[in-house]
C-alpha cells in the first residue's frame, strides 16, 4: 500500500510540473461555470443538476488530458526500466498511477465548489443532490481515468493514448447512445446496451438518488480497465 | 533457432493466459453487474430533503403485493419540469418492482413509437375488433349499393319531369325536391367513404365513429328521402288528378323507392346488432386525448390523464398555456396507484353513503359529499347513496 501512495504523490506532483495539467485545469473550470450560469436564473431549481450533467459530457474531453501521460511517459522516457526492476509490483504501479489522476480530479473539482456557494447565497439548495451528484462524479471519473490508464499503457505515444481514450468513451456514451435507439438492434440488445450507457447511470446521481446497482456498475468497470492495464504492464516483461 | 522457437511458443502460452483470464474477469464484471441490478434496484436511497423520488408505503405495500404484470406507458410531449418530475416518479414504480415496467414515449417526436404503441392496442382487442370491420365493409357494400339505386331512379325522375302529359302541381314540387336530395348524394357518399378509408388507415381506428357515419347517412336516405317521399308517392298515385299513364309512372316509382329501402334496413339492422368492440372504443378514445399515462394490465386497460395527475387553478393553467412553469401540486402517484389497486382486485369495492333526508342530498349536483364520492370513483370504487326513508337496500 505505501508503494502506491508513493506513486501517486509523485504522479500528483509531476501532473502540477507539466503544463499540459494546467490546461485542463482552467478548461474544467471554465466550462463548469459556463454550464452553470446558462441554467442560472430566477425560478429555476436551486441545483447543480444540470452542470453535474454537463460536466460529465465535458469529462470525455478533458480526463482523457491527465491520465494519456500516465504510463506512456514512463515508456517513452525509459524509466518504466526502473520501476520493472525495482520491488514494485505491476498492480501497484497501475493503481498508484490512477490514483494519482484521481487525486488531480479532485483537485478539478474543487472550483465547482465556488458555484455551489454561488447557490448558497442566491437560494436554498437541497444538499442531498449535491453530495449524491459530487460522488456521481468521482465515480464517472474514476471510470475514464481507468480507461485512460489502460490507454496510455498501449503506445508509448500521448497523443495516440488521448484519442484511444475519447475514442473508448464516446463507446460508452455517444455510440451507446445512438445505437440503442437504432431499430434494427433486437430489443433484448437495446436493453443491454442502455444498461452499459454512462450518462444513463450517472443521471440518478444527479438527481438526488443512490442507487448501489449504480455504484457496483462504475467500480466494476472500473476494476475491470485498471485489470486490463495491470495485464497490458505485465505483458512488457515476456513480450 | 531452438531459442526463437521456445520463446514464441512462451509467448503463446502467456498470451492465452492473458486472454482466458480477461475473459474470465469480464465474465465475473457483467454477472456481478447482473446481480446487483436484481439486489439492489428496489432499493435506491432518496437523499432529496422533500423526498423527490421516494413511492409512498402505501404503493410500495401494493407493489410488494402485485401478482399481474403491469406496463406503465407514459405518452407527454410537454417538457416542464414537473412533468419531468412525473415521469421521474413513474420510472421509480419499474425500480420498485419486477411486475412493472416503464416506458416513456415523447409523442410530438418519436412518431413510428406512437403508432408501434397504438399497434398494439388494436392487437390486444383483435378479436372484437373484427365484428366492428365486418360490419364497416357491410356498411359500405350498402352505400354501393344505395349509390347504384339512386342512378337508376335518377333516370326514372328525369324521364318522369320531362313528360308532357305530367301537370303541374304538388306531385312535380315534390319530385323536384327528391331529385334535389338524389343530386347532393354522390358527393355526400364520396365525402363519407374518404372519411372512413382515413379513419381506416391511422393506427388506432376509430371504428365506432365510422359505424356512426355510415349509419346516420344511410338512415338518412331510408327516413327523409325514401320513407317520405314514398308515402306521398302512394297517396298521389292513389288520388291524384294526373293522367292515368303518369299516375302509373308514379306507383313504379314508390315501388322502387320501397324496393331501396329494403337492403338499407338490412344493413342497419346488421350494424345495431354488433355489440363487440365497446371497451375497445373506450379505450381509443382515452388514448386519442394529449398527454397521459396508460396502464396496461393482463386483462384491461386504463388511461390517467396528465391534467387529472396536479392539482391545478386556473391562473396557474394559464400560466402554462403561456408557457411558463407554475408550480404545481403532483397526484399522480395517488392516481396511478388507485389503479393499480383496482387492476389487481377481482371485484370493484362499494362504498354507500347513508342520507338522512332527501332534502339534504348526500351525493348528485348538490349533494355535500360529492367531492370525496369524486375522488373514490378516481380510485376505482363503487358509489352508491342510500337513504334511510327509502327502504330498498342496495
Amino acid at each position: 500500500m505505501n508503494h502506491v501512495i508513493t506513486i501517486a504523490k509523485r504522479e500528483i506532483t509531476s501532473l502540477f510540473y507539466s503544463p499540459i495539467a494546467y490546461v485542463v485545469l482552467a478548461l474544467f473550470a471554465l466550462g463548469s461555470s459556463l454550464i452553470f450560469f446558462n441554467a442560472f436564473a430566477p425560478s429555476m431549481p436551486a441545483s447543480m443538476q444540470a452542470t453535474f450533467q454537463g460536466l460529465v459530457w465535458l469529462m470525455i474531453l478533458l480526463l482523457p488530458g491527465i491520465s494519456m501521460r500516465l504510463i506512456s511517459d514512463e515508456f517513452d522516457s525509459g524509466t518504466i526500466e526502473l520501476l520493472m526492476t525495482s520491488p514494485l509490483t505491476d498492480t501497484q504501479l497501475v493503481l498508484g498511477k490512477w490514483l494519482g489522476a484521481m487525486g488531480f480530479f479532485l483537485t478539478l473539482l474543487v472550483p465547482t465548489l465556488v458555484l455551489v456557494g454561488v447557490i448558497e447565497a442566491f437560494g436554498d439548495p437541497d444538499y442531498g443532490p449535491l453530495l449524491t451528484g459530487y460522488i456521481g462524479l468521482l465515480l464517472v471519473g474514476g471510470f475514464y481515468l481507468a480507461i485512460g490508464t489502460f490507454a496510455s499503457a498501449i503506445s508509448r505515444n500521448q497523443i495516440i493514448s488521448y484519442m484511444l481514450t475519447v475514442f473508448t468513451i464516446c463507446l460508452f456514451t455517444f455510440v451507446i447512445f445512438l445505437l440503442s435507439r437504432a431499430s434494427f438492434i433486437p430489443l433484448k440488445l437495446q436493453q443491454a446496451m442502455q444498461f452499459m450507457f454512462v450518462n444513463g447511470h450517472f443521471e440518478d446521481f444527479g438527481k438526488g438518488i443512490l442507487d448501489l446497482s449504480r455504484v457496483v456498475y462504475f467500480v466494476s468497470s472500473t476494476a475491470f480497465f485498471l485489470f486490463l492495464a495491470v495485464k497490458l504492464v505485465e505483458s512488457k516483461r515476456w513480450r | 533457432m531452438s531459442n526463437t522457437e521456445t520463446q514464441n511458443s512462451r509467448r503463446f502460452k502467456y498470451g492465452i493466459n492473458v486472454t482466458v483470464s480477461v475473459v474470465i474477469v469480464l465474465a465475473i464484471v457483467i454477472i456481478l453487474n447482473i446481480i446487483s441490478y436484481r439486489r439492489f434496484a428496489s432499493q435506491r436511497i432518496d437523499m432529496t430533503a422533500t423526498r423527490l423520488y421516494s413511492l409512498s408505503p402505501q404503493t410500495k405495500k401494493l407493489l410488494g403485493k402485485m401478482q399481474k404484470d403491469v406496463k406503465i406507458v407514459t405518452l407527454i410531449s410537454q417538457n416542464a419540469e414537473e412533468f419531468n418530475k412525473a415521469k421521474d416518479l413513474i420510472s421509480e414504480y419499474d425500480n420498485y418492482s419486477s411486475h412493472i415496467t416503464v416506458e416513456h414515449i415523447d409523442p410530438a417526436r418519436e412518431l413510428t413509437r406512437v403508432s408501434q404503441f397504438y399497434g398494439t392496442i388494436k392487437e390486444r382487442y383483435a378479436d372484437t375488433v373484427k365484428p366492428l370491420e365486418e360490419a364497416i365493409q357491410k356498411g359500405r357494400e350498402g352505400i354501393e349499393r344505395l349509390a347504384s339505386d339512386i342512378a337508376q331512379q335518377k333516370k326514372l325522375l328525369s324521364d318522369l319531369m320531362a313528360n308532357q302529359a305530367f301537370a303541374d302541381g304538388d306531385e312535380k314540387e315534390l319530385l323536384s325536391q327528391v331529385i334535389r336530395a338524389f343530386a347532393r348524394s354522390d358527393e355526400q357518399f364520396k365525402q363519407t367513404n374518404e372519411l372512413i378509408e382515413k379513419t381506416l388507415d391511422s393506427p388506432m381506428p376509430d371504428y365506432a365513429g365510422s359505424l356512426q357515419e355510415i349509419k346516420r347517412i344511410l338512415s338518412h336516405y331510408n327516413d327523409s328521402v325514401y320513407g317520405a317521399a314514398g308515402n306521398y308517392l302512394k297517396q298521389f298515385a292513389a288520388n291524384s288528378q294526373q293522367p292515368n299513364a303518369i299516375k302509373e309512372k308514379l306507383l313504379e316509382l314508390s315501388e322502387s323507392f320501397k324496393a331501396s329501402r329494403q337492403p338499407i334496413n338490412a344493413v342497419l339492422s346488421q350494424i345495431d346488432s354488433v355489440k363487440a368492440g365497446e371497451e375497445y372504443t373506450k379505450v381509443m378514445q382515452q388514448i386519442a386525448k394529449p398527454e397521459l399515462v396508460v396502464l396496461i394490465g393482463e386483462d384491461q386497460i386504463r388511461v390517467v390523464e396528465l391534467v387529472d395527475m396536479f392539482r391545478m387553478s386556473q391562473d396557474q393553467q394559464r400560466q402554462l398555456a403561456q408557457g411558463q412553469q407554475p408550480e404545481l401540486q403532483f397526484l399522480g402517484e395517488e392516481k396511478i396507484t388507485g389503479n393499480l389497486l383496482a387492476m389487481s382486485m377481482d371485484t370493484q369495492p362499494l362504498v354507500v353513503f347513508i342520507e338522512g333526508s332527501p332534502r339534504m342530498p348526500v351525493l348528485g349536483p348538490q349533494g355535500q359529499y360529492q367531492a370525496v364520492a369524486d375522488r373514490l370513483e378516481n380510485l376505482n370504487f363503487e358509489v352508491k347513496s342510500w337513504s334511510t326513508q327509502v327502504s330498498v337496500i342496495p
